[in-house]
């Protein structure tokens, strides 16, 4: 990677790899993402993409490779930890609290950085104070007529929404969106990529995406991912031409 | 003759000799619980009392003649019963299996533990009523008796043969597993069951078998026991526990690291005999925890687990039950009247036991943690508390204070090693390490061994106020269960709870939002030690004693089963549960032994029928009629039943 | 060989907790077929497979083997009626040898092939029989994972992306063996992403999306069609 432009890359992972009993899901992949941009990691069916999202999270530990964040080094921070830094991540399948009510899931995240997650003495009223900002979040999205409602009941579209506003109520530096549309209708993808579009303004988004318009519409820079490897990466006009990810995507010709 | 640091070899080589002795039955018995929980995902608690079945079923056929008088059965002896019983208990392992433990395959590691040691207490009452602590002798078979005189040591032929054919019966189910064509067929299914049915294979059929063979084994230990232990009752129940920590110590890696693991862990307590006779009860549960700072998932473990807490609440959120304020004000009504209804010594037993199940349910219903060592901090305050109050002369709330002080700092610690394993292997340290607690006060002398700490003295609270008038009493302790039932609402109503109960719902997003989970678990473990410290303390002071009773894994069994009846998760269950098994306890009183049979009843059908508990299964029953009244007046049917039923989640 | 049977599937729905990943599959298979399932990630291709592998229980709809309705019934039944599957992470045993591993599934019919065919078909797994099952390369986990199915005396095979990850050399090698599976007479359900390779083996292709099939291509037709595809599977 170069390293001369590491200050405008939120995030660089060097080297990466990860073994599982021998097998190598990730091989020494190299990934830089801009600031300030929506970066797609795309890639056929166990091409290594969730594996990245968890190493990149620290939800698994590399077995090879560093990962620096603005600079600094995280490879040895537990995910508790790298979600402080500003790297917050949803997840494939939606990560909700299902018994919560909708605008409890949104406070969830919005108390942490109140600071009182330890005051076992305090009443829960205290959090109250949030309330503002949870209805501005779930309006966001859509569901601010749900609010009180609990999220179990909410159909799956409105559920990934859900999971959607509770990660940015974090206000993440880099957002790590691992298949933000699966799953879901026409209509709820349209939404969810606008959401995407709009919140990317003051912040850099990283995602996995099968859905190739969302990542043609949305993605400045399109990492390819197969068999583990980086395949090609670039804007989404050059990738889309490059024989390589046609074959890795379509199969090749075997002449 | 040689000594060695002081010790002669006779002693030395004769401790070593018991020692491998023990250890071919860790081995067997790890074995066969390994087997089990590879397979089933099912922590096998029922073990102990299978071996004390295949202990029985020797006696019993020796003692065919007077059984069954005047049928003209023959004595059956060892060899017969080396053969048969192993298939008799296998077999009442099968139909264990059939009719009970395949009910809870799909539901939280959790109920499987809970199953089984209902069953457990079951098995291990009904012998209880029958032949009480009293061991039967079993006779070494003529052909085993005498034995060779090594020069240093005289070796009983019966022993050789227990270790050579242990070893034997170990080396030939690893050959099985890990060699042949049904040993595929298991390892895979441990793997992917899902593939192997897909082949074609009956698994659930081959469950059946995988149970009844670990049961066999088991039974098969039992056997070759009866001539060297006393074939008891209660000879499973110590066993079991010590058979978690060896499971827990080797991992459940390999077949070989559980025999492994055995045999070693049976010398080492040997040798412990020898150089520390003190610590050789312990001796396992200390190495366990060594081995769980430094190696969490065990010498042979390979995983380090990605189970996460499991939530079987049965709350129903914004539920009037759930009310803390409105309850708070109907107990302090209810609770001073209760004494001019029934026996104040009695509404004070419910009250501490309502307490204590409250501070479980922290841990176990709102983090979903499953716990079962509660009884090391309930009972370990109680000593304090006793021995403060009646020996250092303690004023009474003081007392209980240093007793809260050191289940506190218990909790935080056992806590801290704990957490490092989740499911099932959290109930198995949790249960282990609290047995440490429980052989300490049997050999320390300031708690008096099996007397306890006897005619605590009352004392004034606050100097002036004589708590040894039943209403004084009373009030003082329904003064302390009421701040201590306000304290957890509001534990649980806190910031801090919020994220409890996050962390029980789904903790990979929790962590991912940037908590680390693990300190919150600690915190909430080490409140639940304290609260439960709280009352075990105030039992010492009302029932004037501190005993063994307090520390045993019965009591912490009984938080559980009080918990479990009147609703995991909810506020009010705990306070329910402890009112049905106190009163249960009392109006059984008349059956006398046949009050464990009950309860480990009560147990299996809670788990069969009642998951959800009394309280739980009210809140389904308000909340159908909440939805009925609903759909009645907007007219349209869009019932939700994922709202209504939380469980039903996949 | 039992009666081998055109497998029906009709208005099959598919649930994962409460994500409906299948909305109504309509398609059918005759007996002696190849048939691919084509479409990208995501569009319940292997959810299909599984469904009618018994392995999914949330369902609705119709599976008909023959005038067998399997849609209710167990995998271990559906198994024993012919049916054997080859999963996308292929389903090697870590704990098995490749030898356990190859005579794990058990005879569900005469007729399969003996270990001297499958050895002749896989010259690479005779080397490696005495290997622990994941210690191979992932072409020859592959290679395993149809081995162990084509014992059996299973009419129809189901097959998930064998050539997923797999480098050309092998592709083509797979591709070899299941142009023979065919000749043999057996069916083949094949989900394949790879179209080029599915192309040259196939009868018919339908195309998912969504959950549904959204076009059928007869191999006959597929010269003609192939902007067509290209648009439903390129980047």
């Amino acid at each position: 990677m170069n390293t001369a432009h590491t200050h405008d890359n939120i995030i660089v992972a060097n080297a990466l790899t990860k073994r599982f009993h021998g097998f190598a899901a990730v091989s020494d992949v190299d990934l830089a993402v801009r600031r300030h941009s929506i970066h797609a990691l795309i890639g056929p069916n166990g091409a290594g993409k969730t594996t990245m999202f968890n190493l990149i999270t620290k939800f698994l530990p590399p077995t090879e490779g560093t990962i620096l964040f603005n600079g600094k080094d995280i490879t040895a921070d537990d995910p508790a930890r790298v979600a402080r830094r500003g790297i917050v991540r949803s997840f494939q399948i939606s990560a909700i609290y299902p018994r919560m009510s909708v605008a409890d899931n949104v406070r969830m995240a919005l108390q942490r950085p109140v600071g009182s997650s330890f005051h076992f003495w305090k009443s829960v009223k205290s959090l109250n104070v949030l309330d503002d900002r949870i209805d501005e979040l779930l309006d966001a999205v859509g569901l601010l007529a749900s609010r009180d409602q609990a999220a179990a009941g909410l159909p799956y579209g409105r559920k990934r929404a859900l999971e959607f506003a509770t990660t940015l109520a974090l206000e993440p530096e880099l957002m790590l969106l691992d298949e933000p549309t699966s799953g879901l209708g026409h209509e709820d993808v349209d939404r969810i990529a606008d959401l995407i579009k709009q919140v990317s303004a003051q912040r850099t988004i990283l995602m996995v995406e099968h859905n190739l318009s969302v990542v043609a519409k949305l993605a400045d820079t399109i990492t390819v991912l197969a068999r583990g490897k980086v395949l090609a990466e670039g804007p989404y006009s050059e990738i889309s031409e490059n024989p390589e990810v046609v074959e890795a995507y379509i199969g090749g010709s075997d002449d | 003759m040689f000594e060695l640091l002081g010790i002669s070899p006779v002693l030395l080589f004769g401790q070593l000799l018991i020692g491998l002795i023990n250890g071919v039955f860790y081995s067997m018995m790890s074995l066969g619980v390994a087997i089990i929980f590879g397979m089933l995902r099912i922590g096998n608690f029922v073990h102990g009392a299978q071996y004390m079945l295949g202990a029985f079923g020797a006696w019993y056929l020796l003692h065919l003649p007077d059984i069954f008088p005047g049928l003209g059965l023959p004595s059956l002896g060892y060899w017969w019963a080396l053969v048969l019983v192993p298939f008799g208990v296998g077999l009442i392992g099968a139909f264990m299996e059939r009719f009970f433990i395949r009910k809870v395959y799909d539901l939280e590691h959790a109920y499987g533990l809970l199953l089984t040691v209902g069953l457990a207490m079951m098995i291990e009452g009904i012998f209880n009523v029958g032949y009480g602590a009293a061991g039967q002798q079993y006779s070494v078979p003529d052909s085993l008796r005498g034995g060779i005189n090594l020069g240093f040591m005289f070796m009983p032929l019966y022993r050789i043969w227990v270790i050579v054919f242990a070893l034997l019966v170990c080396l030939a189910t690893w050959y099985v597993i890990e060699r042949t064509k049904l040993g595929s067929y298991l390892r895979a299914a441990t793997e992917n069951p899902d593939m192997v049915r897909a082949f074609g294979i009956n698994v659930p059929r081959m469950l059946m078998l995988t149970y009844a063979f670990g049961v066999g084994l088991a039974g098969l230990a039992g056997v070759m026991a009866a001539p060297i232990y006393q074939v008891s009752p209660q000879m499973g129940q110590s066993i079991i526990i010590t058979i978690f920590a060896v499971v827990v110590i080797g991992g459940m890696g390999s077949i070989f690291g559980a025999i492994f693991t055995g045999l070693m862990l049976g010398l080492i307590e040997g040798l412990t005999k020898v150089f520390y006779p003190q610590g050789s009860t312990t001796v396992i549960f200390i190495i366990m925890a060594i081995v769980l700072v430094f190696r969490p998932a065990g010498l042979f473990g390979k995983e380090t687990s990605a189970h996460h807490p499991s939530d079987i609440a049965a709350a129903r959120p914004g539920s009037f039950l759930e009310n803390g304020r409105l309850w708070l004000i109907v107990m302090a009504i209810g609770g001073s009247i209760l004494p001019f209804m029934v026996y104040p010594v009695f509404a004070m037993k419910m009250l501490c036991l309502a307490l204590f199940a409250s501070a479980y349910n922290l841990v176990f219903g709102y983090v979903g943690l499953l716990a079962f060592g509660h009884a090391a901090y309930y009972g370990s305050s109680a000593y304090v508390a006793a021995h403060t109050a009646s020996i250092w002369g303690f004023p009474t709330e003081i007392a209980i204070l240093s007793g809260v002080a050191v289940a506190t700092a218990l909790g935080a610690l056992f806590g801290w090693l704990a957490i490092r394993r989740q499911g099932l292997y959290f109930a198995m340290i949790t249960l282990a390490l609290a047995q440490i607690v429980y052989f300490y006060a049997i050999q320390a002398s300031w708690t008096h061994g099996e007397d306890g700490i006897q005619s605590v003295p009352r004392g004034y609270l606050l100097g002036f106020i004589d708590l040894n008038e039943p209403l004084n009493m009373y009030f003082f302790v329904l003064a302390i269960f009421l701040a201590g039932f306000a304290a957890i609402y509001r534990i649980v109503r806190s910031p801090f709870g919020q994220v409890l109960k996050s962390v029980r719902e789904n903790e990979p997003r929790s962590i991912s939002l940037g908590y680390s989970t693990d300190r919150f678990k600690l915190i909430a473990f080490t409140l639940s030690a304290a609260l439960a410290g709280l009352a075990g303390g105030t039992k010492a002071i009302v029932f004037q004693i501190a005993s063994l009773a307090d520390l045993y894994f019965m009591t912490s069994a009984d938080a559980l089963l009080m918990t479990l009846i009147g609703g995991v998760g909810t506020l009010l269950g705990p306070v329910v549960g402890a009112i049905v098994v106190v009163t249960m306890q009392k109006e059984l009183a008349t059956l006398g032994s046949w009050v464990i049979v009950v309860q480990g009843s009560a147990f299996v059908l809670c788990v069969l029928f009642l998951r959800k508990g009394i309280v739980g299964t009210l809140e389904d029953f308000l909340s159908r009629r909440e939805e009925r009244k609903r759909i009645a007046a907007n007219g349209e049917a869009k019932a939700s039943p994922k709202v209504l039923d939380p469980q039903a989640r996949p | 060989m039992t009666e081998a049977a055109d497998l029906t599937v009709s208005n099959l729905s598919a649930w994962y907790g409460e994500s409906q990943a299948l909305h109504g599959m309509d398609f059918s298979v005759r007996r002696g077929e190849v048939v691919t399932l084509l479409g990208r990630n995501g569009a319940g291709k292997t959810t299909t497979l599984r469904s009618i592998m018994g392995l999914i229980k949330r369902k609705t709809g119709e599976i008909r083997l023959g005038s067998e309705e399997l849609q209710k019934r167990l995998p271990e039944y559906i198994a024993r009626k012919g049916i054997a599957y080859c999963p996308e992470e292929r389903g090697i045993f870590a704990s098995l040898s490749v030898d356990e591993n190859l005579t794990l599934p058990p005879i569900v019919a005469p007729g399969g092939m003996s270990m001297d065919d499958i050895f002749a078909l896989f010259p690479n797994l005779a080397e490696r029989r005495g290997s622990q099952g994941t210690k191979l390369s992932g072409g020859e986990q592959q290679m395993l994972a149809i081995a162990r199915i084509l014992r059996t005396g299973a009419t129809m095979l189901l097959l998930d992306e064998p050539t997923e990850g797999l480098a050309p050399v092998i592709v083509k090698q797979i591709g070899q063996v299941v142009g023979k599976l065919k000749e043999r007479g057996l069916t083949v359900l094949l989900v394949e992403q790879n179209f080029r390779f599915a192309s040259k083996l196939a009868d018919r292709h339908y195309v998912v999306e969504h959950g549904r099939i959204i076009d059928t291509i007869d191999a006959a037709d597929v010269a003609a069609s192939m902007s067509r595809i290209e648009n439903y599977l390129k980047v």
